[in-house]
């Protein structure tokens, strides 16, 4: 158990009142060295589960997380916090600089990293020779999600905490089904872990589901909804131009809304810029793409709208739990129009490469070896074969699990490779009747008659609590009657001379402004 | 458009002698003589280094997007020449430009650290009074973290007085500036509970194409810069923010270390031996550092007679080229020699 005064201590340090459910719980097993499973749902405060131990443990602490841009956003808040022994490696850093910083690790308590780092020898070996307290998975279910396709190296972790003389480990997530949670327990081999799984259902958000005819249906429903409300509110995309286009398209009708788009392909200061001003109020309604949301901790988000509807559930419980986290009466609206199932079913497709072009791209690779059987950098290769980065990578790692490239050599046998292509084929159809099954889940969701509370928890635990407001738009609710607070609106434009004044919280210049 | 302009005034300078690299170099302030050359002999003083964060790929874009337009003629060896019609609009938009104030070789150097230190400085104190220690910092340049951390140590217990007075002289000083330009300003700062516009906000708000943006708050900079040294006793707190300047914010870090080298009477080829880098990139950075010091010893390394050969090969030659002045001074004489004499002659051009 936690010492009170250690509580006490840390709840100042961290700035909270008191722990969400499931934190307790967790924190108590993480102190006590065993290994955890943690899922909770989004926005429970699960990095304080390992950054609450972090600052304990006399070892360090351990983080693999999988993006880039999350790590920064989580090191940049934590350091903003107090909590400055903490640093992220990755792979877009210049080699010196991490290597001083490999070198210097005993200077910080937790250390950010992602899956691929972990395979480079110099670093397993500098990471050993310190003493690790807890390893951490953030977001393990993309071991399940990733691992399988792209990014193998989510499925090494196991061999990586062998090296590392085998330290308690921590996985969290936010959405994992049993499917997913026996698949992170093997792929980390701790069959004994001790789970923690809770509900994921919200009781104060209301389901909305509209079906309109076309896109442009979509919009005007859009323009009706934010013309009769000002608050808080997300609308994912699935294409950073039509985030941007629709940021435009509002702030041109609604001119009192005050609207942002955010996606990954911005720089990292303008991504703050609209994250700090969301979270201040200077922002109403930020138009985005997925690469919103994880690590933001604003309470009233009232409305959450997927004009696009995501691949699978897991993302969508994602996204609605960003809404209400005030505990207020908040709305997950999802917009369909008919047709709207092409893009995802395409970027499932497009994922992998396509089974019938498998050959082909064998025999082109075949072509491409020099004559002691050598090929070019896997980035010339990549490009030759006309294939995307993650096609690119999937092909790689193919080639490697079924031996067929040892290192920049290709290991060339006719009979084996014949037999290796056709498992390769069939793996890709595997996977992609996979995504198709969560895509089905999904669409089957929006066109449920029933209650869509019930069906959308339906895979994920036994039962649900009750609404505190409406339930949904199957259960009879319409925007009519939907009060929400609602944000003043404030359509004086300051001058110059009294929003310096503001800023600069400057006092005594009455005279000086008019 | 302010930067098509700055552009086709530059490539109307340049006429067909240069290319259109080398305006980008000019605009970027590239730490060469090549490029401070330039600067001097084309009269673009005011232009050298006032859009440091310019990338090579919007450059071209509006590079094409002239030439397109029909303003902006491409010639054979990658010079560029202002047609007719591009002329025109250079006078027709003289005057909305008018406004605008650069003075990139007196300023290039220090405005982006006046600028951050500012910026991040505001964003400290108003925190702080509020005594809010939460925030992410706007800034996070350790040079500009450095020196924010040392005036904070300073000041906060009177964040009040320290806000009061840097707000009256912001105010001082933006008053002399008209209203848009005051509010871009303004707008583009970050406080407590209130972050600043990023350039495209700004762009969005006040109907401007998001590449002028800079280029318009590098205007206001070089402006007030030039107003508080011209009324010291006005702006003291202001006047602050300028000291202490790191060596980096003039010369590049690897030639600020040959510096610091050559102050300890080390040869260059010394010095080569000890950083375990190649001679002619010493070479490089010391005549970056005549570039810029004023009191470069140049005694040193170019005796006065051979200093006076150069001098009139320059003369002889007509040119400011290596290669033709090489051609009139003795065999003896190396090309760094030469280098050194323009990087430290630049001034009196």
């Amino acid at each position: 158990m936690i010492k009170e005064e250690i509580i006490s201590q840390l709840r100042q340090q961290f700035n909270i009142t008191g722990f969400r459910e499931g934190q307790k719980e967790i924190i108590d097993d993480v102190m006590d060295g065993k290994d955890v499973l943690g899922v909770l749902p989004t926005g429970s405060g699960k990095s304080l589960c390992y950054q609450f131990p972090a600052s304990i443990f006399s070892g360090l602490t351990i983080v693999v997380s999988p993006l880039i841009s999350l790590m920064e956003d989580q090191v940049k808040q934590l350091k903003a916090s107090g909590f400055k022994d903490v640093v992220a490696l990755n792979s877009f850093m210049r080699p010196d600089e991490r290597a001083s910083a490999l070198k210097q690790l005993n200077q910080y308590r937790l250390i950010y990293l992602s899956p691929e780092l972990l395979q480079q020898d110099e670093v397993i070996e500098q990471i050993k020779t310190f003493d690790i307290s807890l390893f951490v998975i953030d977001e393990a279910h993309c071991i399940s999600q990733w691992g399988h396709e792209f990014r193998p190296d989510y499925l090494r972790l196991g061999t990586v905490l062998n090296k590392l003389h085998d330290p308690p480990v921590l996985a969290l997530s936010a959405t994992a089904t049993k499917e997913v949670q026996n698949d992170i327990i093997s792929s980390l081999e701790r069959p004994e872990i001790t789970k923690h799984i809770y509900p994921m259902d919200r009781e104060n958000i209301t389901f909305v589901v509209e079906k309109v005819n076309s896109e442009n249906e979509k919009r005007s429903l859009l323009n009706q909804i934010l013309q009769q409300y000002k608050i808080p509110a997300l609308i994912y995309f699935s294409s950073k131009r039509k985030a941007e286009e629709t940021a435009a398209y509002i702030t041109e009708k609604l001119p009192f809304q005050r609207v942002a788009f955010y996606h990954g392909g911005m720089d990292q200061m303008d991504r703050i810029t609209i994250q700090q001003q969301f979270m201040n109020g200077q922002l109403d309604i930020i138009c985005c793409t997925s690469a919103f949301g994880m690590g933001i901790n604003k309470q009233n988000i009232r409305l959450v709208v997927h004009y696009h509807f995501p691949l699978q559930i897991e993302s969508f419980l994602q996204e609605i739990g960003r809404a209400g986290r005030d505990g207020k009466s908040s709305v997950s609206l999802l917009l369909y129009a008919p047709g709207d199932e092409i893009v995802p079913n395409s970027i499932i497709h497009n994922e992998l490469p396509a089974k019938e072009d498998v050959k082909s791209l064998f025999n082109k690779v075949l072509q491409m070896a020099s004559k002691n059987k050598e090929l070019p950098p896997a980035s010339q290769v990549i490009e030759d074969l006309e294939l995307n980065d993650v096609q690119g990578r999937f092909l790689y790692y193919q080639m490697e699990k079924h031996g067929i490239m040892d290192g920049k050599t290709l290991v060339y046998n006719k009979g084996y490779l014949e037999q290796s292509i056709q498992e390769i084929v069939q793996f890709i159809d595997e996977r992609t009747a996979f995504k198709k099954r969560k895509l089905y889940d999904i669409f089957n969701w929006i066109h449920a008659d029933g209650c869509l509370r019930e069906r959308l928890y339906i895979g994920f635990q036994d039962s649900y609590k009750t609404p505190l407001f409406e339930c949904c738009s199957n259960c009879g609710f319409t925007f009519e009657n939907w009060e929400p607070d609602q944000i003043r609106r404030d359509e004086t434009m300051l001058s110059w001379h009294d929003k310096l004044k503001e800023l600069m919280l400057a006092e005594g210049f009455n005279n000086e402004t008019k | 458009m302010l930067f098509n302009y700055i552009i086709l005034s530059c490539c109307t300078k340049f006429q067909e002698d240069r290319s259109t690299s080398a305006v980008f170099h000019l605009l970027k302030g590239k730490r060469s003589i090549q490029t401070v050359q330039d600067a001097h002999i084309y009269e673009l003083n005011h232009f050298y280094g006032i859009y440091p964060t310019l990338s090579k790929h919007d450059f071209e874009v509006h590079v094409q997007q002239l030439i397109k337009n029909n303003d902006l003629a491409l010639k054979g060896d990658n010079t560029a020449i202002v047609t007719r019609k591009g002329e025109n609009w250079i006078n027709q938009e003289a005057i909305n430009v008018s406004g605008c104030y650069f003075h990139g070789m007196e300023y290039s150097r220090y405005a982006p650290v006046f600028w951050q230190r500012l910026l991040l400085m505001i964003q400290t104190m108003t925190n702080s009074k509020r005594h809010h220690f939460n925030f992410i910092p706007v800034i996070d340049k350790t040079e500009i973290t450095d020196w924010v951390r040392k005036q904070y140590r300073l000041w906060k217990y009177d964040t009040s007085l320290f806000l009061n007075k840097l707000y009256s002289e912001l105010f001082h000083l933006l008053n002399q500036f008209d209203t848009t330009e005051a509010s871009i300003f303004v707008d583009s700062l970050t406080g407590y509970n209130h972050y600043g516009m990023s350039s495209f906000q700004i762009a969005e708000r006040y109907g401007l194409e998001q590449v002028d943006v800079p280029l318009i708050r590098t205007s206001t900079i070089h402006r007030m810069l030039m107003l508080i040294s011209q009324n010291e006793q006005h702006t003291p707190l202001l006047k602050h923010f300028l000291q202490d300047l790191t060596h980096e914010a003039k010369v590049t870090n690897s030639a600020n270390k040959t510096k610091q080298f050559m102050a300890k009477g080390y040869s260059a080829e010394n010095i080569a031996s000890i950083r375990q880098l190649k001679l002619n990139t010493i070479y490089d950075h010391m005549v970056e550092i005549a570039l810029y010091d004023k009191a470069f010893p140049l005694g040193h390394y170019v005796t006065p007679d051979i200093q006076a050969q150069i001098r009139a090969a320059i003369a002889a030659a007509d040119s400011y080229k290596l290669k033709d002045i090489k051609q009139h001074v003795s065999a003896s004489i190396s090309y760094f020699q030469i280098r050194l004499v323009l990087a430290t002659d630049k001034i009196t051009w």
